[in-house]
């Protein structure tokens, strides 16, 4: 039987977590802008934080490049067979092309892309920053500004990468090593890249880009902030909790994507 | 515990880092460049291009981007798809300069449906030779709608379905003529044959079994008569063996070396001189004629004084005729000239 006591003791359970929740979005925000207004000052890109930012640039993306267009373009083999079979098999191969570079190119490489670069860097770049003393100013546009900026350019330089290794695939598999489909596949580019369509995927890639690496590194800045507060060890859990938010953030982007493509 | 180390960009060093990282950048931003630039190019961004109006009454299917074919080749898109003011669909296409030549005043569009939804707007140029189709030229689309064509199939066929159904029923005409057809070959399977289908009863087919007996009879006799036929005409042809023979021998004597032709031509020599003999008798004849004319004018000379003489004869005469005439009246014993009859 549920005591008064024990709906008291979940509201208040509920409470906190409410409280922390909108805790945590409103620094993250915060944190946003902040960096936001970082990126856009001059002063951000002195040389000597120049030389962080090409350094965290190149540690972000250099690395990951081959291994992603490596996977990406072996997962593309396998769907681009398995949807060509398929269409092949039903007499539809004539929407097959389009059915691939809408599913690769468009829904499939951001978000791997995406996940790539949140598991390989971005939130290893949040616990880094979790473990910073008290960071100001000068240890946000040294450290964290870097870094952020790294992880977006990492998005879009796998998203663009990848990409271009899909269409390429993608022609492979249906025309062979020869040149005489590249105006039919020219054209077929065209009539899927509707400018509502290349806008939504440029958004969205971008959209990819700011959450995947803004997200980690203000949940870390958070930890090492409310850290420095409570003078105590990392809140317990925080990384499970960045890893949730990041998943529903980049859930909420597809969806909002998806929405504006197809509805 | 110990709390992990900051961390800081100096922990790792990376060799040639400036020159690896504008690599890198340079190459995304490459990268990056030549995506949107092979995008518009596929958008047809650089393309010179006129524009088409297609009228159509119902634009349903088709869609801002789709292609324009010719011969099944894409020679043009759809930019735009508006309503009239006369409630017809305005279909916009661009079509690149460089593909308008294959459409001209003559060319027909035609808007169609497939049977999955698939919609097509395709050109047909009968004559090439035609002028070329201006710029902003609009035309009237021509529908073909296959889905239009189900709901009339889908009648048709349920109609044959029923139709069929009808055809085999229990109690349908063919299934009683099917019945009737074994029958039929039961009863060619019976000692009747197909005699007892046909007539239906014993009486008649023994009475066309008799016929056909009476029938096999008169051949025989007509057989015998066609043999005495053939001996008939044995003793002809013997016959018209001799009457060839009879010819043969009259030809020879009428038309033989001592036939009657050699000697109707020996008599015709004959004749022929005869008549020569006849021709000089008459014209010994023809000059006794002329001394006979000769005479003859004498003659009539002479006649002139013997007409005064012969009419003074004449004259005496007469009077010795009545002088007789007198006397025989007065004579006594004169004699009765008429015949009595009995």
């Amino acid at each position: 039987m549920i005591t008064v006591r024990a709906w008291l003791g979940m509201l208040d359970r509920l409470g906190y977590r409410s409280a922390s929740w909108a805790n945590r979005a409103s620094h993250a925000m915060f944190f946003a802008g902040l960096v936001m207004v970082l990126a856009l000052s001059p002063s951000s890109y002195s040389p000597h934080y120049r030389q962080r930012l090409a350094r965290q640039i190149y540690l972000g993306t250099a690395p990951n490049l081959g291994w992603f267009v490596l996977i990406g373009a072996i997962v593309c083999v396998v769907l681009i067979r398995v949807v060509l079979v398929s269409a092949l098999s039903y007499g539809l191969s004539r929407y097959a092309l389009e059915l691939m570079i809408r599913l690769l190119v468009l829904e499939l490489m951001p978000l791997a892309a995406a996940i790539f670069v949140a598991l390989r860097c971005t939130l290893p770049f949040g616990q880094q920053i979790a473990h910073l003393q008290d960071p100001d100013i000068q240890l946000l546009r040294g450290e964290i500004l870097p870094r952020v900026l790294a992880g977006m350019f990492a998005v879009v330089a796998l998203v663009t990468l990848s990409g271009v290794t899909a269409l390429a695939l993608i022609y492979l598999a249906i025309h062979g090593f020869t040149g005489a489909g590249v105006d039919t596949y020219t054209r077929m580019i065209g009539q899927v890249f509707e400018p509502s369509v290349a806008l939504v995927f440029v958004l969205k890639t971008l959209s990819l880009a700011a959450v995947v690496a803004l997200a980690p590194v203000a949940s870390g800045h958070y930890e090492a902030r409310e850290r420095g507060a409570r003078a105590a060890s990392a809140t317990p859990g925080a990384q499970l909790h960045v890893m949730v938010q990041l998943f529903v953030l980049v859930l909420a982007i597809e969806v909002v994507s998806l929405i504006a493509n197809y509805y | 515990m110990a709390e992990p180390a900051a961390p800081s960009p100096d922990t790792l060093p990376v060799a040639h880092l400036r020159l690896k990282v504008a690599a890198l950048l340079v190459f995304i931003v490459l990268l990056l460049a030549s995506a949107a630039v092979y995008l518009l190019y596929a958008r047809g961004a650089f393309e010179a291009t006129q524009q088409l109006v297609l009228v159509a009454d119902d634009s349903e299917g088709v869609v801002v981007g789709m292609d324009l074919t010719f011969s099944g080749f894409p020679i043009g898109r759809v930019r735009r798809i508006e309503l009239a003011p006369d409630g017809n669909a305005r279909i916009v296409v661009e079509i690149p300069r460089k593909d308008a030549h294959w459409l001209r005043t003559s060319s027909v569009f035609t808007l169609q449906r497939g049977f999955l939804g698939n919609t097509s707007i395709r050109a047909y140029s009968g004559i090439l030779t035609d002028p070329a189709l201006p710029d902003e030229a609009v035309r009237q689309v021509l529908k073909g709608d296959a889905t239009a064509e189900i709901p009339r199939m889908v009648a048709t066929v349920r109609e044959l379905v029923q139709n069929v159904v009808a055809l085999t029923a229990q109690d349908a005409a063919l299934n009683t003529t099917l019945t009737n057809l074994r029958e039929v070959s039961d009863a060619l399977k019976g000692p009747r044959g197909a005699l007892g289908v046909m007539l239906g009863n014993e009486a008649d087919t023994r009475k066309v079994i008799q016929a056909i007996e009476n029938t096999n009879r008169l051949l025989a006799r007509v057989d015998q008569v066609a043999a005495r036929t053939d001996g008939l005409l044995a003793r002809t042809d013997a016959l018209m063996a001799r009457a060839d023979q009879i010819a043969g021998r009259a030809d020879e004597q009428v038309l033989g070396k001592d036939g009657l032709v050699a000697e109707m031509r020996g008599t015709v020599t004959q004749l022929n001189q005869l008549l020569g003999s006849a021709r000089a008798s008459l014209q010994k004849v023809d000059a006794v004629l002329l001394d006979a004319q000769t005479i003859s004018g004498n003659a009539k000379a002479a006649s002139t004084d013997l007409g005064a003489l012969r009419s003074e004869i004449e004259s005496n005469l007469r009077k010795i005729e009545g002088l007789l005439d007198e006397v025989n009246r007065k004579w006594p014993f004169a004699r009765d000239t008429q015949v009595k009859l009995p």
